[in-house]
């Protein structure tokens, strides 16, 4: 006992040793210059611990946080670094309330105390476990090592689902689960060994890349709620680069259509609706009820001169689970040639409320393009609003939606302009959106200021995927595919 | 000494002095002499041919050398044998093919911190390549990288004569002469397969892990199960899959020193059986297929190839400590060993010039040249290398047009190079990292900001092994500091001051992010910034002669922009295109090179189009005529020499 008291004393004092007395602070009335910027952002219970670090230079950091519920935590040191026990109790504590951080930095030996700034905490949880997403260097034509990964949004573990050195020149992408369920999830293998994985009722099943009746191969794929049907476009993608100062790529489609593919028939349903010759339908999706099939169509331009003109609309049509069969009508929602803007990457709400698309100035592919941003529609009135608090002066731009519809995830180039990070926000019940925050790290300048990805096309999961990286390989080495038929 | 000895150069532990170079150069000299008179068969050799401490002569090459021994025990005598080994490595990688070091140091970018070694730890393999990486950063400045050669060949030779004598004579005898020579064997091996640039370092340093880990072989039974339970892991972990030969030579010393072969030959392929287990094992915790693992990640540049010729250096060890016993045996009956060392020696050298003259010369090395010469800037080099022996690869010919072009003499001389059309100034796009650096050093000569990065780009992303390249990060933080993405900029140079030879570089430039200003009052990026478009299209790469024109047109001092213009027709046969081209450069500046002149005269005298006045002189066309007859009379072959470098003899060709 004795023993066990000394070593608890002496394990105090170090801790208290270690902790500077903040003196003659100077004050600065302004916020502190922290990275990320998690000044008056809102999370959720259970994130994990949104460490923080000064933006420039600083010899220490020192920061309290106050719960308006309770509790508090102090921290000092080369950056914030809270414990993660510590602060989800706080964070639970103060659920729908606010924390208040007081932060002083110390540089040239002199502490700076800067103006406090809150964190909300959400009244609406984040129920699923973490995110899926692609990284990889934002590139051109080339890629080197890439993967597909979850990410623990409690912690910040982060395990790899599959690399591409599993399967040299292989690249993996569009990782899409059937509303964040892990069990149920479709991603595309490119390269050599090229072909689509579809996972559903525990079995797997690699497809075959390229049908010979579509003109391309499977790509955007977007799950059917009853998970039978899955909708994809088929793009005949190919980029061009610009050469001024502010544009890099442009990745553009010479042409594209809208198919579903019926997994337990292996049938490719079909319809001239979907088909136009003159239009390029794109990036299909289903509303929630599935009885709908969201989709972007524009005028086909010729490239690479029209690249300008290539403006997407959101239409809609029918769609009959039962029978696998579209409508006769398609209604638009979005007309691009009356706006001005183009239309991309349609998300609905999996509650029925909103679809969230990001609006660019002309094409799809809206992560090259730094005017894009994330925008609301209201399915029951069909008006469209800015996400105002979540945009940036940057590309804002893919996104999906957490199972409970209060959250969404998307990727965003504000930090540098090239690299797309993740951030999360929330949307109440009157639509709007808070100021996002940058998915935590447990030392977030030296994480990402090492990282050399993109995070791509990120969704969330509930669960932990269960996915054998090797069983995969094989099957992707191997030259087994499942083939389609047109129905 | 024999008095018969008494006129030859001598050579002892006291010969030369620490640091004495003018001992050193004497000893140099003598040894020459030696070599000569040996060559003269002035001397007779003692039948004992053992390096000797006492009294030692000897002469060397590429480490195969004579030697001349008079006594027993000759560390003297082997350790200048070694010294003039590593200094003529040095001397070849230094003096020979400084290129090669370059390139491989291109492509990686080693960082001193802490993520990056765990990145490497983290895999079999990991810590030689790490430690290969470090040594690799070095060869930015090639004299270093040799002596980094030098002496690593020098330690595997060092290891391997220590192995090989334990094998012979046991750890305190001493090996014959022969023995010693051929221990320079491996690390000969090793300097051949670097002939191929995508041999990775790490596989150098592996070996020397692996022949560590067979030098710490114990000999009690109890400390062998211990060290192969622990070591075999913990060298496959260092040195990757090479561990099959730890364990290999586990069988060896087992079926060796047991007391029966099989009770030997159980044991050794127990161990490897364990190792290939270590491997299995890992494939499980490593998002790698088996058979890369097995293959190694670090040896090769390219995943899931290994050349064979690597499995030289196994054949080579293997063989060596196999038979080192029996030729030492055979060596102390021979009467003459002096005659056998002389042979292998000469047979040896013959045949390291051979696979060296093979290894050394091939057509690769000449685009890992050109890309050094290009990179380093040295234009007048690159042209001179072009004159002694014409440049012929896709590659090699853009840069030869681009030194050109950079000294202002493209219009000139173009056509006394060979030219493959207009793929010699812009080469078509591959996704491969051989040959993207240096058509990306062509768009950031003419301005073209966002090409030059994205060639950059795609150069690092195509390295096989996934390594990031020093030299393409440097370049993307130039066009991003060019282009005012700063806070890009700035991410690539943070990475940048973590490296050890670029950190000066990306501090400087760090000044500018938080200067801006500074960009623009650089000599180079500042006069980058006014040359770059500033109207937006699609890059295209057919159309490449517009762009230069839409460049030109910019900035009417884009000098290369306009030679590029101007040529690039004339390399596709395009006299009409040349001619409205060649008409606009001549309304900003007065500029009417050989080529273009040639081209003109023919357009209007051959082809009968409508030439500006002037854009030809009277010699171009006096010439021309003298080329039409000679066409004409030598039944459509011109004399080659006569009009080899002119515009027609190329146009001519062409259209054959």
């Amino acid at each position: 006992m004795k023993v066990k008291l000394i070593i608890m004393a002496v394990a105090l004092f170090a801790l208290t040793a270690c902790r500077e007395e903040v003196k003659d602070a100077v004050v600065v009335d302004a916020l502190p210059p922290i990275f990320p910027d998690y000044t008056e952002v809102t999370i959720p219970v259970g994130i994990a611990p949104l460490n923080f670090n000064s933006a420039g230079e600083s010899e220490r950091i020192d920061v309290v946080v106050k719960g308006s519920r309770g509790g508090e935590l102090h921290v000092q040191g080369d950056y914030a670094k809270f414990d993660a026990d510590e602060w989800h109790r706080l964070v639970e504590e103060n659920q729908g309330g606010v924390l208040t951080c007081e932060v002083c930095i110390r540089n040239d030996g002199c502490w700076k105390r800067y103006k406090d700034f809150s964190i909300y905490v959400s009244p609406y949880e984040l129920k699923d476990y973490g995110l899926t997403y692609r990284k990889i260097a934002p590139g051109y034509e080339v890629y080197s090592q890439m993967g597909l990964y979850e990410r623990d949004l409690g912690s910040y573990k982060e395990r790899a689902i599959i690399e591409n050195t599993e399967v040299p020149g292989m690249c993996v992408n569009c990782h899409t689960p059937n509303r964040t369920n892990p069990e149920q999830f479709v991603f595309h293998v490119r390269g050599a060994h090229g072909g689509t994985l579809v996972q559903r009722e525990g079995k797997m099943e690699l497809l075959q890349a390229v049908n010979d009746s579509l003109r391309g191969s499977m790509v955007y794929p977007y799950w059917h709620p009853s998970g039978r049907y899955c909708a994809f476009s088929t793009n005949q993608t190919r980029q061009g680069f610009h050469v001024v100062r502010d544009e890099r790529v442009e990745v553009f489609d010479l042409s594209s259509d809208v198919f579903v593919y019926d997994a337990v028939k292996h049938e490719l349903l079909l319809d001239t609706l979907l088909n136009k010759s003159d239009y390029s339908e794109n990036a299909p999706v289903f509303s929630p009820d599935g009885r709908t099939l969201y989709y972007m169509t524009a005028l086909q331009q010729h490239y690479p001169t029209g690249f300008r003109e290539q403006k997407y609309s959101l239409c809609s049509i029918g769609f009959d689970p039962e029978n696998g069969t579209f409508g006769q009508q398609v209604d638009t929602l979005f007309d691009a040639t009356k706006e001005g803007k183009s239309l991309t990457w349609p998300r609905p709400s999996y509650d029925g409320k909103y679809i969230m698309v990001t609006l660019a100035d002309y094409g799809y592919f809206s992560i090259w393009h730094k005017e894009s941003d994330l925008w609301l529609i209201d399915v029951k009135t069909g008006q469209m609003s800015p996400l105002e608090a979540a945009n940036s002066d940057d590309a804002d731009s893919f996104h999906n939606w957490s199972a409970d519809s209060h959250w969404f995830v998307f990727t965003s180039r504000r930090e540098n302009g090239l690299y797309s990070l993740l951030y999360l926000s929330c949307i109440d019940d009157n639509g709007q959106a808070t100021k996002p925050f940058l998915l935590p790290q447990k030392n977030p300048k030296a994480y990402y200021d090492n990282s050399v990805y993109s995070y791509n096309t990120p969704d969330f999961t509930s669960r932990p995927v269960k996915l054998d990286a090797k069983a995969v390989a094989r099957a992707v080495e191997g030259e087994q595919r499942v083939s389609t038929k047109v129905r | 000494m024999s008095s018969k000895y008494s006129q030859l150069p001598v050579f002892d532990k006291t010969y030369i002095g620490k640091d004495n170079l003018l001992k050193a150069w004497c000893f140099i000299r003598e040894i020459c002499f030696l070599f000569k008179r040996i060559q003269r068969r002035a001397i007779s050799w003692n039948e004992n041919f053992v390096i000797s401490d006492e009294s030692v002569t000897l002469a060397g090459l590429n480490g195969i050398c004579m030697i001349h021994v008079d006594k027993m025990r000759g560390k003297g005598c082997r350790a200048c044998l070694w010294a003039v080994f590593v200094v003529a490595a040095f001397c070849f990688w230094d003096w020979g093919y400084p290129f090669v070091l370059a390139w491989q140091e291109q492509f990686q970018l080693f960082l001193f911190d802490g993520p990056y070694l765990m990145e490497r730890l983290a895999v079999p393999g990991g810590l030689a390549a790490y430690v290969a990486e470090c040594l690799v950063q070095f060869y930015k400045y090639p004299w270093a990288g040799a002596i980094i050669l030098a002496l690593l060949y020098g330690a595997v030779q060092g290891l391997m004569w220590k192995l090989m004598r334990r094998q012979a004579v046991g750890a305190e005898g001493n090996g014959t002469g022969l023995l010693y020579v051929l221990s320079f064997l491996p690390s000969l091996t090793l300097w051949l397969l670097m002939g191929d640039v995508n041999v990775m370092l790490a596989y150098t340093v592996s070996w020397l892990c692996v022949l560590g880990g067979m030098w710490l072989y114990p000999s009690g039974r109890r400390s062998r199960w211990l060290y192969g339970l622990l070591c075999i892991p913990l060298v496959y972990w260092m040195a990757g899959p090479l561990v099959l030969f730890l364990a290999l030579y586990g069988l060896m010393e087992e079926m060796r020193s047991a007391r029966s072969w099989g009770r030997g030959i159980g044991v050794g392929i127990g161990w490897l059986v364990y190792a290939c287990l270590c491997i299995y094992v890992s494939a499980w915790l490593e998002p790698y297929p088996l058979r890369r693992l097995f293959v190694g990640l670090y040896y090769y540049c390219y995943p899931d190839i290994l050349p064979l010729a690597l499995g030289w250096m196994v054949v080579v060890v293997g063989g060596l400590l196999l038979l080192s016993g029996q030729i030492e045996r055979w060596m102390k009956r021979v009467r003459k060993p002096v005659w056998i060392v002389s042979g292998v020696c000469l047979v040896g050298l013959i045949g390291l010039l051979a696979l060296g003259h093979r290894q050394y010369t091939k057509k690769a090395l000449e685009l890992v040249e050109y890309d050094y010469l290009v990179r380093m800037q040295r234009w007048q080099d690159v042209i001179h290398k072009a004159e002694q022996r014409h440049a012929d690869l896709p590659m090699s010919v853009c840069a030869v047009n681009l030194a050109l072009g950079m000294t202002d003499q493209l219009g000139d001389r173009a056509f006394e190079f060979f030219q493959n059309g207009s793929q010699g100034l812009f080469p078509k796009f591959v996704r491969d990292h051989n040959t993207t650096f240096l058509p990306g050093e062509v768009y950031f000569h003419l301005g073209l900001v966002n090409t030059a990065q994205r060639y950059a780009f795609e150069t690092m992303e195509a390295i096989p092994n996934y390594n990031k390249s020093g030299r393409a990060v440097q370049r993307l933080a130039e066009t991003n500091l060019v282009n005012g993405q700063y806070k890009v900029a700035e991410k690539y140079l943070k990475m940048l001051e973590k490296t050890l030879f670029y950190r000066k570089w990306a501090k400087s430039r760090l000044e500018m992010v938080a200067d801006t200003g500074l960009i623009g009052r650089h000599p180079v990026y500042g006069p980058m910034r006014a040359m770059r478009l500033q109207e937006d299209f699609l890059f295209s790469d057919i159309e490449q002669d517009k762009i230069c024109g839409q460049l030109l047109m910019q900035n009417k001092g884009n000098r290369l922009a306009m030679q590029y213009l101007l040529v690039y027709p004339l390399l596709n046969l395009d006299l009409n295109s040349f001619l409205h081209y060649y008409s606009y450069v001549n309304s900003l500046v007065d500029y009417r090179p050989k080529a273009c002149q040639e081209a003109a005269a023919f357009a209007a005298a051959i082809q009968k189009m409508e030439v500006p006045a002037g854009a030809f002189g009277s010699v171009v066309m006096e010439r021309l005529k003298r080329f039409a007859q000679s066409y004409t009379f030598a039944g459509k072959r011109p004399s080659q020499d006569a009009f080899r470098d002119t515009y027609w003899n190329y146009f001519m060709n062409k259209k054959r």
